[in-house]
Formats: C-alpha cells, sequence, structure tokens
C-alpha cells in the first residue's frame, strides 16, 4: 500500500458554513490526524482560486487522496472530481464531508457546530484512506429519444430534436396532438391565436420524417438506463422501442372547484371555469347556460391557489389570462360590465403590465379580496342586476360590496396530473409535495432529474404558460443533443459487485433493488449485478446476509472506518 | 352596510372632468406623497376608489374633495398617469352639482348649452332693464360736459333722466341687495344640503353638540385665511389666492355694504383710502386671475392641464367683470360719459350673471364648501374622539 | 426544414456577454464538442449573478452554484473565453457570420501573471468599484473580484495614472512575474461563427432619476444591488451591515464597525410599472426584495424591516411558499407604496398609505432600500443595429412570436437569451439560455456533417492559456 498523504480542506461558503463553524478550528484540529499532510480553509473551494489552490498543493506536497468539507456532494462533487483529474489524480480518491446542509444549516450553536464538523472531517479522513481508484465508464447513446405528452411543450421538444436529423417517438396518451393549448383561443399578451400556432405544429410533426407519432398510447413501464432505455408499447400495438434520452411532458390539469363551497361551482347555473371559458372564446361566443348574453361578467382569481385547503402555490399564469379575457370580453361585447376579483395582480411577464394597463381602459372594475382568509360568496341574487350577486370584503375601499353576476368565471389552479406519481414511479424520478416532477437544481439544473437521461418539461414540472414551456422544452433538448453529438456518456462509477463465491443465492438482493439491475444466474445459482443499471443505491449491499456484495467506494471497510473516525476522541 | 358595484356612476363623472378612472391601480403613493392627508382622511386615492366601485352615496357624503388643494404632486408623481388631482377637483364639481337641490348646477357643468344660456339670458336681462327702465340721457350725446364734475371726472349717478342720483344709487344698490339676498339664500340652502349629505344621513357619527360651538372658530378662520392651502409645498398658490380673495371680499362688502359711500360723484385723489382699497382688490384679482389664465394656456404646472368649460367660463366672466369695472374706472376719471354709461351697464349685466351662477351653482361656491368642509372635518374628528372616550369609559 | 448538409456552415458559435444565460448556453453548446467563443465586455465572466449573496426562494449562495460553471467555461477545452472585449460588428449570413472583436488590451499578459495582488497594493490610484455597486473602493490595476474567471488582473485605462498621463508605472515596477505590459494596445479580431447568441442582460434602474426617493442625496438611501454587495461576505465590509458615511475625499463608503442600522423600509417598484419611467414589471423585484428582508433579519435578529409593495409578484415554483415564510418571520409586508423619503434629525422620514389597515403610516428608519427595476443595458440599441435585429417598444431586444417564441430573432442565426430579451430570474435565464443553445446545436447538426472536432492550434485565434 503507498503511502496516504491527505490534504484536507475546509470551505468557509462565503458566510454559510463559516458564519456557524469555525472553519480555521476545524482545519487546525485536522493537522494533528494520522496522514494528513496539509489542512487549509478558504472562502470558495469550487471557485477557481479554490481549485487551483488544491491541485497546486497536490503536485508540490503530492497529496493523494483528498478530503474537502464544504456543500452537499450533490452540489460540488462533479466539480471536485474534475478538479482532480485535472491534478493528475483519480477522482475517486477523494471524499466529501458535508459540513453545511448537516451542519452550518441545521444548527445554530457555534461550538456545537464545530464541534460536529470536527467529527464528520475526520470520519472523511479515515473513509478516504481506504478508497480506491476507480475507472470511468461510458455507454453509447442511442439516437432516438422518447417524447412523453404531446402538448405544447412535447412538441417542441420533438420537433427541437427531429430538425436536427435525429430520430423522435412522440407518445400521446389521448386521441389528440395539442395539449392544453389547442383549447386556447388566443395567448397572452399579444393575442397570437393558439389555434394557428397549434396546428401548424402538429403539421410538422406528422409530416415529420423523423418523428413517429403513437396516440392513444400510455407507457406501463421503462427499463434500462441513460443511451440506452427501452420500453414495449401495448394498446394493440406491441411495438418495442428503443431510445437513449427521455423528455416527460405529461403537462398539467386544472383543478375542479367542486369542493370550493363560496363558489357553488356545480350548483348555481353559469358559474364555469377558466377552461370551460376559453372553450366559449374558441368558439367565439359568450352565452349562458339559458342560451341569453351576460350583461354582467365576473372573474375571481386564485381558485384552488394560494390557499392552504386546497393547494399553496401560485399558478403563475390566471392573472395574465384574466387580463387576457378583459380584453376578449370587451371586444366581443363592448356593453358589458366585468368585474375581475383578484388578490394581487401578477402580470410580471413581458408585455403583460402593458396588458393590465390596456385591460383597464375597458369596461371593467378591479376588485380585491383576501384570498386566504375570506374567499368571495357567489348567490343566487334576489335583486334585479343579474341572476347571482358576489359578496365580500373589498380590500381596497375596505367596504363589504356586491358585485352583480350573470356569469362568474373561476380562474381555477394547475395541477399536477392525476396520475402523476404512479408516472413518476414508472420514470423513477422524483415527485415534490404538490405532486409536480423535481428537477434536479432550480438553477444549476432546471429542466434535468436526478435520473440522467429523463428531462421535465413544461406544465409537469410546475405550472406555467405557453411560452415559458417552450422554452423549458428546448433547454431539454440542448442536452439532449449534445449528448447524442457526444455518442457516449458517461455513468456511475460506484456500482456494486458480488463476490460470487460468497453468494448463497438467497436473491434477498434481487428483491430489495429498486432499479431492477440484479439478475439470477441459474447455472451458478448466484446472483449477479449489471453494472449498467446499478446506480450504486448500497441497498444490496446491506441486505447481503453474508457480505457477498461489495459497493464500490463504499465497502463495510470504509464505513466503518468513516464511523471510527466519526468516534474517535483524538 | 353593503355596497352594490355600479359601473354606471364612471360614465356619469366623466361629464364633470377628465379622465380614465380605471387606471389607477392602487398602489398608495398619491395619498401618501399629499401632505393634508391623515388618518380617516385618505385621499385622493380613497376618492378613487369609491368612484371605481360607483359607490355614490359614500362620494356625496365625502368632504375629502375640498380638502385637496391641487398642488398636483399627486398626479406629477402618480406612476399610472391617472391624474388623481384632476380627479378630485372633477369630484368638487361633482358635489357642487351634487349639493345643489335646485339641479340647476347639474345642468351648468353638464350642458355648455345651459351654463352659456343661461349667461347670455341674464345679461341680456340686465341689458334690457337698463334700456327699459334706466336709458341714459339724450344729453349724454349732446352736451357730455353737464355730466362732469369738478375734478374733470364724470358724475356717475346723474346720467339717467327723470331720477335723481340718489335715487339712482339706491336703485342699484337695492338692486345689489335683491341678488346677494337671492344668492345668500341658495348658497346657504345648499349649505344645509351638504351637512345632510355629509353629517346627518351618516348615522355611524355622533357628534358632541358642544363640538359645534367650540369648532365654529375653525370655519371663520378657514373662510378668512385658507390654512390648508398653506401646508401646500408651493406655497405661491396659497399667498396669491389669498391676494384674490381678499380684493373679492373687499369688493364685496364695498358694493353690498357701502355702495352709497362709495359710488358718489366727486373723484378722490388717487391716495384717497377708497381708491387705494379699489385698486388693491383689483389688483388682487386680475394677478391671480393672470397667473390661472397663463397657467391653462401654457398648460405648464399639472394643475392646469385638464380645463373643464367652467373652469374658462370663470376666468374669462371674473376677468371680463374687473376689467369692465377698470373701465368705467379710466372712463369716469378721464370724463366721457356715454363709455363711462356703457361700461357701467356691460359692468352690470357681466356681473350679475356671473354671480348669480358663480356662487350657489359653480366654481365660486368654494367659498363656502372648504371652509364649511374643515368645520364638519373637526366634527367629525370630535365625535371620534367622543366615540373613543365612551369606549374607555365602558371598559374602565 | 432543409435537409441538405452545408460545407460552408461554421460550426462554430459566438455568445455575446458573459452572464448566467451566457455561461449556460456556451457549457451546453460546449458539450456537444462544438466550439463555442465566449465574448465578455469586463474583466470577468459572471455577470449580475456574481453579485448576489443568497438566490431566491431557495436561498442557495449565489457564488456557489455560479462560481463552479464559471470554473468549467474558463477550463473548458470547447470554450474560448475573450474577455474585456467587445463586438464591433457582424457581417454575413446564417451559418457564414464574419464578426470583428475589439480586445481591449488588459495592459497585462494573463499567460505570466500569477495573481499575487502585489501591483494592486501599490497602486496608488483608487477608483469606485462598480462591481461592488459604487459601495467600495479598487485601485486601477484590480481583479473585479476574487473568484474571477480568467483570475487574473487588468488595468482600467480610464483612471491608470500612466496610461492617462505617461506617469507612474508603479504595478510593472514591482511585478514579480514581469506580466505587466503597460504599452501593450487593443487589438481586433475577426472570428467566422455560424450562429449568435446574444446574452448581454441588463443594468439596474438609476434610481437618482426620480427625486421624491431622495437617491443620491441622502448617504443612507441605498438600491438593491447595494445592499446585495453589502451583505455578501466579499463585499465591502465582509458581510456587516452598516451605515453609509463620508470619507475624506468625499466618496460615499461603506465601512467596518460604522453602526449599526435598526430599522429598514424597502420600496418596492422603483422605475418599473411606471408610465413616467418604465412601464413594465421588473419580474424579479418583489422575490428580491422579499429575499433581502430575510437576509437582513439574519443578520440583525431584531432589525424592524418593512416593506412597502403595490402588489406581491410571487409567481414561480416555490415562490409563494417562500412570502408566506418571509411573513412569518416577522417583516411587515405593507401594500402601499411609499411616496416620499425625506431625512429628519438624522433618520429617514418616509410617508405611506397602508391601503387594508386605512391609515397613513409615517415612519422613521436608518436606512431606506430602493428595489430598483432592470433596464436595457446601454449597448442594446448598438448591438440590435449590428446585429440587424428589432429593439421592443419596451427596449428589450425583441423576439420572433412575442407569444410563443421567445429565443428566436427576425435574423436567422441570431438568438437571444437571458435578461436581455426581458427582465427574469436566474432560473428562467438559465432554461433560455440552454433554450438557444437547443436552437444552435439543432442548425449545426442539420448543416454541418462532422461534430465534435477538436479545436486545431491555428485556430486558436486568442490565445488565453487553460486556467490551471
Amino acid at each position: 500500500m503507498e503511502d496516504k498523504r491527505i490534504g484536507v480542506y475546509i470551505c468557509w461558503c462565503g458566510t454559510n458554513i463559516a458564519k456557524t463553524v469555525d472553519v480555521e478550528k476545524v482545519a487546525e484540529e485536522m493537522t494533528g490526524q494520522e496522514h494528513v499532510v496539509i489542512s487549509k480553509s478558504y472562502q470558495y473551494m469550487c471557485s477557481d482560486p479554490g481549485q487551483e489552490m488544491i491541485v497546486n498543493d497536490i503536485k508540490e506536497h503530492q497529496l493523494n487522496r483528498i478530503v474537502i468539507a464544504a456543500c452537499s456532494p450533490r452540489i460540488h462533487e462533479l466539480t471536485f472530481r474534475k478538479m482532480m483529474e485535472k491534478a493528475g489524480l483519480n477522482p475517486y480518491l477523494l471524499e466529501m464531508a458535508n459540513i453545511r446542509e448537516q451542519v452550518s444549516w441545521v444548527h445554530s450553536d457555534r461550538e456545537f457546530a464545530t464541534q460536529k464538523a470536527i467529527e464528520l472531517v475526520k470520519g472523511a479522513i479515515q473513509k478516504v484512506q481506504f478508497h480506491e481508484a476507480l475507472d470511468k465508464r461510458y455507454v453509447n447513446v442511442n439516437e432516438a429519444t422518447l417524447v412523453v405528452g404531446g402538448g405544447i411543450a412535447g412538441m417542441t421538444a420533438a420537433l427541437n430534436i427531429a430538425d436536427a436529423g435525429k430520430q423522435v417517438f412522440l407518445i400521446e396518451q389521448s386521441d389528440l396532438l395539442g395539449g392544453q393549448a389547442a383549447f386556447i383561443d388566443s395567448l397572452f399578451p399579444n393575442m397570437e391565436h393558439a389555434s394557428d400556432m397549434i396546428r401548424e405544429r402538429i403539421k410538422q410533426i406528422e409530416e415529420h420524417s423523423k418523428i413517429e407519432v403513437f396516440l392513444n398510447t400510455k407507457i406501463e413501464k421503462i427499463s434500462g438506463f441513460i443511451g440506452n432505455f427501452e420500453t414495449t408499447l401495448n394498446h394493440g400495438i406491441d411495438r418495442k422501442l428503443e431510445f437513449g434520452n427521455i423528455v416527460l411532458a405529461t403537462g398539467m390539469k386544472s383543478f375542479i372547484p367542486d369542493d370550493i363551497e363560496e363558489y357553488s361551482y356545480g350548483k348555481l347555473p353559469d358559474v364555469i371555469t377558466s377552461v370551460e371559458f376559453e372553450k366559449m372564446l374558441l368558439k367565439g361566443q359568450i352565452k349562458k347556460q339559458n342560451g341569453s348574453e351576460p350583461n354582467h361578467i365576473a372573474i375571481i382569481h386564485c381558485v384552488g391557489s394560494r390557499n392552504k385547503d386546497y393547494h399553496e402555490y401560485c399558478s403563475r399564469t390566471c392573472c395574465s389570462t384574466a387580463l387576457k379575457y378583459i380584453h376578449q370580453i370587451s371586444t366581443l361585447m363592448p356593453e358589458a360590465s366585468i368585474y375581475d376579483i383578484y388578490a394581487d395582480m401578477r402580470s410580471f411577464g413581458k408585455g403583460c403590465e402593458e396588458l393590465y394597463t390596456s385591460a383597464a381602459k375597458n369596461n371593467v372594475v378591479f376588485l380585491m379580496f383576501d384570498q386566504k382568509n375570506d374567499l368571495p360568496v357567489v348567490r343566487e341574487n334576489k335583486g334585479k342586476e343579474a341572476q347571482l350577486i358576489i359578496e365580500f370584503n373589498e380590500k381596497l375601499s375596505g367596504e363589504d360590496v356586491r358585485v352583480p353576476a350573470d356569469m362568474v368565471i373561476l380562474m381555477v389552479a394547475m395541477e399536477a396530473q392525476e396520475d402523476a406519481k404512479s408516472t413518476s414511479q414508472i420514470f423513477g424520478i422524483s415527485v415534490d409535495k404538490n405532486k409536480f416532477y423535481m428537477e434536479k437544481h432550480p438553477k444549476l439544473d432546471p429542466v434535468a432529474t436526478t435520473t440522467d437521461g429523463i428531462y421535465v418539461v413544461g406544465g409537469c414540472q410546475s405550472p406555467k404558460g405557453v411560452i415559458d414551456s417552450i422554452s423549458q422544452a428546448r433547454a431539454a433538448t440542448a442536452r439532449i443533443l449534445a449528448s447524442i453529438a457526444q455518442k457516449t456518456v458517461e455513468i456511475e462509477v460506484t456500482t456494486a459487485t458480488v463476490t460470487e463465491e460468497i453468494c448463497c443465492g438467497c436473491q434477498t438482493c434481487i428483491s430489495v433493488c429498486p432499479y431492477s439491475a440484479i439478475s439470477f444466474l441459474e447455472d451458478k445459482s448466484v446472483s449477479h449485478v449489471n453494472e449498467v443499471l446499478c446506480k450504486g443505491c448500497g441497498t444490496c449491499a446491506s441486505a447481503c446476509p453474508t457480505g457477498a456484495i461489495h459497493s464500490k467506494h463504499f465497502s463495510d471497510f470504509q464505513i466503518l472506518s468513516q464511523i471510527h473516525g466519526v468516534l474517535s476522541k483524538n | 352596510m353593503s355596497y352594490t358595484i355600479n359601473t354606471a356612476f364612471k360614465k356619469e363623472l366623466t361629464k364633470y372632468g377628465a379622465g380614465n378612472w380605471n387606471e389607477c391601480f392602487h398602489c398608495g403613493n398619491c395619498t401618501a406623497i399629499c401632505p393634508l392627508t391623515e388618518d380617516g382622511f385618505l385621499f385622493p386615492r380613497k376618492s378613487i376608489r369609491s368612484i371605481q366601485l360607483g359607490l355614490d352615496e359614500k362620494i356625496t357624503a365625502n368632504i375629502d374633495p375640498w380638502l385637496c388643494y391641487y398642488c398636483g404632486e399627486c398626479s406629477e408623481t402618480c406612476p399610472r398617469d391617472a391624474n388623481p388631482g384632476e380627479l378630485m377637483m372633477t369630484l368638487r364639481r361633482y358635489l357642487t352639482a351634487a349639493y345643489d337641490w335646485t339641479g340647476l348646477a347639474r345642468k351648468f357643468y353638464t350642458s355648455k348649452i345651459w351654463e352659456f344660456g343661461v349667461m347670455v339670458i341674464f345679461f341680456l336681462i340686465i341689458i334690457t332693464l337698463f334700456a327699459l327702465f334706466l336709458p341714459p340721457s339724450s344729453q349724454i350725446f349732446s352736451n357730455p360736459a353737464a355730466f362732469i364734475n369738478a375734478e374733470g371726472g364724470v358724475m356717475i349717478n346723474q346720467m339717467v333722466d327723470g331720477i335723481s342720483g340718489e335715487q339712482f344709487m339706491k336703485i342699484i344698490h337695492y338692486g345689489d341687495w335683491v341678488m346677494a339676498a337671492i344668492v345668500a339664500i341658495l348658497l346657504v340652502s345648499n349649505i344645509f344640503s351638504m351637512f345632510y349629505k355629509v353629517i346627518l344621513r351618516d348615522k355611524s357619527i355622533q357628534i358632541p353638540v358642544t363640538a359645534y360651538f367650540t369648532e365654529f372658530w375653525q370655519l371663520i378662520y378657514n373662510f378668512l385665511v385658507q390654512p390648508k392651502f398653506s401646508k401646500c409645498e408651493n406655497k405661491n398658490y396659497w399667498s396669491g389666492h389669498l391676494f384674490l380673495m381678499t380684493g373679492y371680499t373687499i369688493m364685496f362688502i364695498v358694493i353690498v355694504t357701502m355702495l352709497p359711500l362709495f359710488q358718489i360723484e366727486e373723484i378722490k385723489p388717487w391716495y384717497h383710502w377708497q381708491r387705494l382699497l379699489g385698486y388693491y382688490a383689483t389688483f388682487g384679482i386680475m394677478y391671480f386671475l393672470i397667473v390661472a389664465a397663463i397657467g391653462r394656456i401654457k398648460k405648464s404646472n399639472i394643475k392646469f392641464k385638464f380645463s373643464h368649460p367652467s373652469d374658462w367660463l370663470f376666468i374669462v366672466m371674473l376677468g371680463l367683470t374687473t376689467i369692465s369695472g377698470i373701465l368705467v374706472h379710466i372712463f369716469r376719471i378721464t370724463g366721457l360719459p356715454l363709455l363711462t354709461y356703457v361700461t357701467y351697464v356691460l359692468h352690470l349685466a357681466i356681473l350679475v350673471p356671473m354671480i348669480i351662477i358663480e356662487v350657489p351653482f359653480s366654481k365660486w361656491s368654494h367659498l363656502a364648501y372648504r371652509p364649511f368642509a374643515a368645520y364638519f372635518e373637526r366634527l367629525k374628528k370630535a365625535a371620534i374622539r367622543y366615540q373613543l372616550k365612551n369606549e374607555k369609559l365602558i371598559t374602565t | 426544414m432543409e435537409d441538405q448538409l452545408n460545407d460552408n456552415y461554421y460550426p462554430e458559435t459566438l455568445v455575446v456577454g458573459g452572464g448566467i444565460a451566457g455561461i449556460q448556453a456556451s457549457l451546453e453548446i460546449a458539450n456537444s464538442k462544438n466550439k463555442v467563443y465566449l465574448l465578455e465586455k469586463t474583466g470577468t465572466i459572471g455577470g449580475h449573478m456574481a453579485k448576489f449573496d443568497k438566490t431566491f426562494p431557495t436561498l442557495d449562495c449565489a457564488a456557489c452554484i455560479l462560481t463552479p460553471k464559471m470554473v468549467e467555461v474558463g477550463q473548458h477545452d470547447f470554450i474560448k473565453l475573450i474577455t474585456n472585449s467587445e463586438l464591433l460588428s457582424i457581417s454575413g449570413t446564417p451559418g457564414n457570420f464574419s464578426v470583428k472583436i475589439l480586445k481591449h488590451t488588459r495592459r497585462v499578459n494573463i499567460k505570466v501573471c500569477i495573481g499575487c495582488g502585489i501591483c494592486a497594493e501599490k497602486c496608488p490610484t483608487k477608483v469606485v468599484d462598480e462591481f461592488d455597486e459604487g459601495t467600495s473602493l479598487r485601485k486601477a490595476i484590480y481583479i473585479p473580484f476574487p473568484q474571477a474567471v480568467p483570475n487574473k488582473y487588468l488595468i482600467d485605462p480610464e483612471h491608470c495614472t500612466y496610461v492617462q498621463s505617461g506617469k507612474c508605472g508603479v504595478c510593472a515596477k514591482v511585478c514579480p512575474a514581469d506580466a505587466v505590459e503597460l504599452d501593450s494596445i487593443d487589438e481586433t479580431i475577426e472570428l467566422k461563427v455560424g450562429n449568435i447568441i446574444l446574452a448581454t442582460g441588463f443594468k439596474p434602474f438609476d434610481a437618482r432619476k426620480i427625486d421624491q426617493f431622495a437617491y443620491g442625496k441622502y448617504p443612507n438611501v441605498l438600491t438593491s444591488l447595494e445592499l446585495e454587495r453589502l451583505i455578501n461576505a466579499s463585499g465591502p465590509t465582509g458581510g456587516e451591515i452598516t451605515f453609509r458615511s463620508q470619507d475624506k475625499k468625499g466618496n460615499w463608503i461603506f465601512q467596518k464597525g460604522n453602526g449599526e442600522p435598526k430599522s429598514f423600509a424597502i420600496i418596492h417598484c422603483v422605475g418599473s410599472r411606471d408610465e413616467q419611467h418604465r412601464k413594465y414589471c421588473s419580474r424579479v423585484c418583489c422575490m428580491y426584495s422579499l429575499k433581502l428582508a430575510h437576509l437582513i433579519k439574519e443578520k440583525i435578529p431584531k432589525a424592524e424591516v418593512c416593506e412597502y409593495f403595490i402588489d406581491m409578484r410571487a409567481y414561480g415554483k416555490g415562490y409563494e411558499e417562500f412570502y408566506e415564510r418571509i411573513q412569518s418571520e416577522g417583516v411587515n409586508l405593507i401594500r402601499g407604496r411609499t411616496a416620499k423619503v425625506e431625512s429628519k434629525n438624522g433618520y429617514l422620514r418616509l410617508r405611506s398609505e397602508d391601503i387594508i389597515h386605512q391609515k397613513i403610516i409615517e415612519s422613521e428608519v436608518d436606512m431606506v432600500i430602493l428595489s430598483v427595476g432592470l433596464e436595457p443595458a446601454d449597448d442594446t440599441v448598438k448591438l440590435a443595429k449590428m446585429a440587424g435585429i428589432e429593439i421592443g417598444d419596451d427596449g428589450w431586444f425583441r423576439q420572433l412570436g412575442i407569444d410563443s417564441d421567445a429565443e428566436h430573432t427576425s435574423k436567422k442565426g441570431i438568438l437571444i437569451a437571458g435578461a436581455c430579451q426581458g427582465p427574469k430570474d436566474i432560473p428562467d435565464s438559465v432554461a433560455q439560455g440552454s433554450a438557444a443553445a437547443a436552437i444552435v446545436l439543432q442548425n449545426v447538426m442539420k448543416n454541418v456533417r462532422p461534430a465534435g472536432h477538436e479545436m486545431s492550434v491555428s485556430e486558436h485565434i486568442v490565445d488565453v492559456p487553460d486556467i490551471v
């Protein structure tokens, strides 16, 4: 065994870590540890000068193991591994101790936090001594892409990839392409006809030699890994598809407000949702249930949004859409009175504030309500102004008001699809508490997921409008086209392997593997790990009763050494 | 108290002034930048809100528009260019019309035909009355020198045949009293209407009777000095207005109570207190009128950007009255009897319709409404204090 | 779409602007093994994001998520970083653009500079630091910020005594690596590229234009970016929030130990949603104001913080939840934008209408922060002309479809990404950077047969050595 020469680096992370942890003390404590040649701290270890410092030290002091105490490895382990390569060291001879998310972000007592940081770094020092050099592994990338969902996001992604000359399989569960946008009359802020735009895209897709469309189809199972996914389509087709990347563009659905008592949706006539209103606009006629034209139209924002009883989040597009409705109603029926009942006017997009200013020039009254505590109540009107009356405390005047309405349009929230959770499980990605798909990192990587090769775009990631969905869909294709251009992609190295001599063939590992990466070799009666499917989660290694499965980079010995380091007194 | 939204009100209000009320998006900037606002009297935003919602009863009960002196800072800084200053002006016109139980004010504000028409009718009536009952002596043409007095000036009361100078003066004087009485009765009745709409109709406030007396001095003080106006940042308008106001007040007192002393045959020297008083008044009125006229033409200050016909009419009528008065004086001093007579008649023919329309029914009514608004503001505050004191007593 | 492969189509891309959108676009394209020239006007990439302390809504430290990307750009084999340079002209057709670039000289040889900092120590000239938004001073020879990429010094010709008058030259004398080249001159470079992405970002609204907020009149009226720098650990006071005062030369600066303000007011919509300045909404100010309120409370837990807003625009993923969180942290959120800031008895006096509670608020605070909006950068008009694209009525670059296409412009092969298309936050800028890159990749893959050829030595038009 070569002589271990460890370099220890404690990151300040600006004030993120240094505010709570005495980083200089930690660095100092480590200088006395066994095999530690050098121990320092620096403000931003991941930055250029930070990395340069480590690389120089490696060369100058012939370091062969590195410990970096900083933020979560999820953020910068890759960064530092690249740095190791530049310095001529194998990237896996690095161990990170998380003293931000696990220390400075969760503790406030400086002494306690510093002590905990010291313990974690000592553990890392112990573990890294037993790291082995691991070689990078690459797999080929199948040039085809699977796009799940034929809405505007899915179609954009499909077209962008196909126009680059690469094959796309476009899966759509309904019998039509176009998604929600196909049922929109005009887009905000410029009133471009959505139907024209959608129709054009559908035509391009249908005529495209590189896009194969499968309507009335749902994906039931996906197997494989980045660059090499496959699925078999059912629904009467029975066709096997192979592809290298997946774009999930399964969209969102509208909230049905029948649970909101105040609005009497489904109980009183002419109380409709924005989705239903959009369909009226498509026909070019705004008509009540009884066929007559309404004289008083009320629009209520935040239906099902921004309220703990339904959804806490904001659905982003409803305010701009309501402003669009004001314009459209005024054009179709100039004599009608419009009442826009809102909580905050969130017309933030390009051209949308101007839409708000110009909407005010029409025959509209803007009224403010408290969407958290005091919803307007829609009732039958005993007076003669209109068939319905809406009562609430208006915030800008402080008065209790009554709003006459022949028609009430509820701007309903956008929520995740009914089957979002089950779809996420099919594809092996995570959902957040609102069942929207989780991106890898909201800023660093807003369209990728923690599963390599799978991207989430459009409404299924969070509520958004057409233009933002298009940008997101394009963003995903950048990564996909790049991986196709590179022809190979790097995959996980820290996988599990079976030492066949020790394996007793109990198959416990197979039953616990979440990635179906382990198979049973009948002839030898032992388990075998497909190291390409394996994600290195370690479940099998901990389940194995004989210790036959060895998890690379997280061996029992390495982990026990780490624990020993954490608990040691010196 | 629940209000039903009324969208028709906004349309009604456009007759009284410029503006698309909807432009206001309630940022609160105007109310905050106005130095005259305080708790309970939050304008202009709240007034605009009432307009937007069509709360007409609330608007007629509100005295906030009278607490605004149109410095224009709110309009200058409004992010939406919604012109809150002009909206307050529009409300003042609306309230003037609302307080007037005859309905004539409304007609004058909303119909140019009515306003000009009535002016012209009264103009013609005065001319006709003079032509029929007080025609100039034929000697004016044949022997103008007969009317010149020792100082070389025209003997103004002698110009009508058949009546003595004293009788002539008395006719004019009693005519003035009649006009003043009519106008006073109308104005006072409108003040009662204002009182009813602002105080009596509002069941939520209970004003302690003593407050009516203790706060009364506010009424006098505001009438005389306009202290709230002086709180605006640009004090020039307040001082200019004070100049104007003292000017016409002097004129009013002189004409109604002291005409016999002033409309006399002899011409006093220029430094005589009567003449100096007249010059002060004339200058005061003309100075501010010219400032306002130039302002409205050049639109240099935001408060002058929008001119309702009633704004111009006031300037023009008061200006013509003053100019014709100046001409009478000049012709008197320089001894031109015919011109003196003609301009004197014109002066009265312009003055009478102006007073009759402007004071009870139009812009000039602010001489009453503003001080009374200040008085009512104090009464309302006294009511709040009284209520709080009672609540404390109950809880302790 | 044509399917022909074009022999004259250049696979290289020019990205103009080294902010987060430009960085993201460059990385996406470079990771496909296609060459990118990343052009940046200042001495470092990073843009405005490098100035921030924490970012909403997750409160990630901006430097932590930005600097690794900056390092990746600096070290990437397929990215040629051209800093301290500007675009002179664009000619040609989509796929065959010819661009001229004016490379301002740093007067420092970056191949040799070791970044020791002795030159800056000895330099006698102090200049207002634009990276710190004017809250501190730097020297005429400087590194924009400690984590700059490239991490090398440069000389500011407008303030360097030698450049202006021929005197001094101390830096050259003391440099241990002999890296200072005081007499070197600017050069013009010509590049051939197939696609151009404009990612030139924004500039903050100049609050001096609005008299009523007294910015520039009272030292403790700050803009949001100034506060951002003050709170940042690498800012003028190492992250301490202190009062601003005047130094001996009359400059307004922040200094450690200058006293801690106890009460703050944050005023929204300064310059935005305003018919007299910028009519549009700047989209990020509500969120960054909430964030600043949080950061103030974090540093000074007993501080009284009041935010005055018109509408609270917390629309993105996690944004409404962040808004709720700030409300629960004791920050006073008042609907009713402040009208005036005046000075009285050493305090800053504000007058606002509290619309919901129906009263006037007259408060006296130690420090006022103006949430300034975003404006198009100064060279937007010039660039648009050069590129032959249009500018919208709002002043930002005009995209092809205002409702349905944010990245294409009216000119094929020229794309826009990030704030230069319209104000936006970091996640949307990153997504747009990637989206523009996707279009470029699509164009390149459609038209050029081989992708991924290595950069040949002769194509190293600008000699930027590897960082390490």
